[in-house]
C-alpha cells in the first residue's frame, strides 16, 4: 500500500503527496501554518476525492472523504 | 600202421627182426600220444561218450528252441528286462509329442545370415535409454500455449527483434525526448528526474519547480514561464540559479543561491482553461540539457497534462 500524507488548511484538504519529503508546511505562508494539520493514510482517500475535517462530539477532528462535485464552468 | 610179429616158427629170424623194429616204432608213437593225456582217476570212456552225447543233445535243444520248458519259459518271459511297451515303441517311432519346425523354418534359421546384432553395452543402453532427452510436462504445457498457423523462422524473428531493440535504443537516445503525464492539481511531489534535473509539482502554490542535481560548479541556468489564461498572457524570463540546488526552485525569478526558493504568486496556476510553458536552459554550457515543459489545465481543480520535452544531454 502506498502511503499518502494529507495536508489540511482550515479543515479543508490543501494538498496531498505520496512522498514523505513533501509532507510538510514549508510552502504554506507563515501566518497560515497554525491552521494546518497533516494526516497520513486517510481511509477511503485514493487521490481524486476531497477531504475535510469535521469535529465530532468529543471535539476530535475526523476526516470525511467526499466526492468532488461535478465540474462547473467558471 | 600195424605191425604183427609172427609166431610161425618157420618165419625167418630176419623177418622177425624187421617186425620188432616196426612194433617198437609203433609203441613209441603210442607213447607220444598217451603222454598228451592227463588223468588222475579212472575214467570210463563209454560213460563219457554217453554224457557227451547227452550234452550234444542239450545243446541242439537250445539251438533248436526245444530246451527245457522251464528254461524256455524264463527266456521267453525275460523277467529281468527293463523294456518299453509297444505304445511307447510306436510313440518313439512317430515322436507324437514333438514340437517341431517346418522345413521352411529350418531353412530360415539356417539362412538367418543377414542379422545385425547388438553388443551387450548397446543392449544395456537400450534398457536404460541412456541418451534419452526427457520431455517434461511443463514443456508440453508451454508448447500447447504456442499459437502458430504458418511456418515462422525464429532466427529471422530474433534478427528483426534485435534490429527493433537497436531502433528503440536509438529513438530513446534521440532528442528531443518526451515525458508525458497527468497529475491532480493537489498532489505534490516529484514528477521527473533524469539525474541532471528533477521537477516537482508544488501543490500549494500550484507551480512547477526544478532542482539542479548535477551541473558544473558555478554554471548558471536561465529559464522562465509563459502563462496563458483566457485572453491574458503573462510571462517572465531571467537567469535562475547557479550551481547545484539544495532546495526546489521556481521558474519565475532569480534564486541563485543553492537554497533559494522564491515564489512569485502571479504565476500560481489557479485558473481554469490555461496553458503554461516553462523553459530551463544553461546560460552558456554546451554539454548540458535544455527543457521545455508545457502544462495544460482544464479545470483548475482537475487533472493537469504535463509534457516535458528534453533537448540534448
Amino acid at each position: 500500500m502506498t502511503d499518502r500524507w494529507l495536508i489540511f488548511l482550515n479543515n479543508e484538504l490543501l494538498f496531498w503527496t505520496e512522498q514523505e519529503d513533501f509532507a510538510n508546511f514549508n510552502d504554506i505562508a507563515e501566518e497560515d501554518r497554525a491552521n494546518c494539520e497533516m494526516l497520513k493514510n486517510v481511509e477511503g482517500f485514493t487521490g481524486p476525492q476531497l477531504v475535510r475535517l469535521i469535529v465530532d462530539g468529543s471535539g476530535n477532528k475526523i476526516p470525511q472523504v467526499y466526492e468532488r462535485p461535478p465540474p462547473q464552468l467558471d | 600202421m600195424s605191425h604183427h610179429i609172427s609166431n610161425n616158427t618157420e618165419t625167418t629170424a630176419s623177418q622177425n627182426g624187421v617186425d620188432l623194429t616196426a612194433a617198437k616204432a609203433d609203441i613209441v608213437a603210442i607213447k607220444a600220444k598217451t603222454d598228451q593225456i592227463t588223468i588222475t582217476n579212472p575214467a570210463n570212456i563209454s560213460t563219457m561218450e554217453s554224457g557227451i552225447a547227452t550234452n550234444v543233445s542239450g545243446i541242439n535243444g537250445i539251438l533248436n528252441h526245444s530246451i527245457d520248458s522251464n528254461l524256455k519259459a524264463f527266456v521267453d518271459a525275460n523277467s529281468n528286462k527293463v523294456g518299453i511297451t509297444t505304445t511307447q515303441a510306436n510313440n518313439i517311432t512317430t515322436n507324437n509329442s514333438k514340437v517341431g519346425i517346418t522345413t521352411a523354418q529350418a531353412n530360415n534359421i539356417t539362412t538367418n545370415n543377414s542379422k545385425v546384432g547388438i553388443t551387450t553395452a548397446q543392449a544395456n543402453n537400450i534398457t536404460t535409454n541412456n541418451a534419452k532427452i526427457t520431455y517434461p510436462s511443463s514443456a508440453s504445457t508451454k508448447l500447447a500455449l504456442v499459437g502458430i498457423t504458418s511456418s515462422v523462422n525464429l532466427n529471422s524473428l530474433v534478427s528483426q527483434s534485435n534490429a527493433n531493440v537497436s531502433a528503440i535504443a536509438a529513438n530513446t537516445n534521440a532528442y528531443p525526448q518526451f515525458t508525458n503525464l497527468k497529475r491532480l492539481y493537489n498532489q505534490g511531489g516529484d514528477i521527473y528526474n533524469d539525474g541532471k534535473i528533477k521537477f516537482a509539482w508544488n501543490a500549494t502554490s500550484r507551480q512547477l519547480q526544478f532542482y539542479v542535481l548535477d551541473i558544473p560548479s558555478g554554471e548558471y541556468l536561465v529559464g522562465g514561464v509563459e502563462k496563458w489564461e483566457g485572453t491574458s498572457r503573462t510571462s517572465v524570463a531571467t537567469y535562475l540559479s547557479q550551481g547545484e540546488s539544495t532546495a526546489y526552485k521556481y521558474f519565475t525569478s532569480p534564486q541563485t543561491s543553492a537554497s533559494s526558493s522564491v515564489v512569485n504568486t502571479t504565476f500560481n496556476l489557479t485558473t481554469s482553461y490555461a496553458r503554461v510553458m516553462y523553459f530551463l536552459h544553461p546560460y552558456n554550457e554546451l554539454n548540458y540539457p535544455s527543457y521545455e515543459i508545457t502544462i495544460l489545465i482544464g479545470s483548475t481543480l482537475g487533472y493537469h497534462q504535463i509534457s516535458i520535452k528534453k533537448f540534448s544531454n
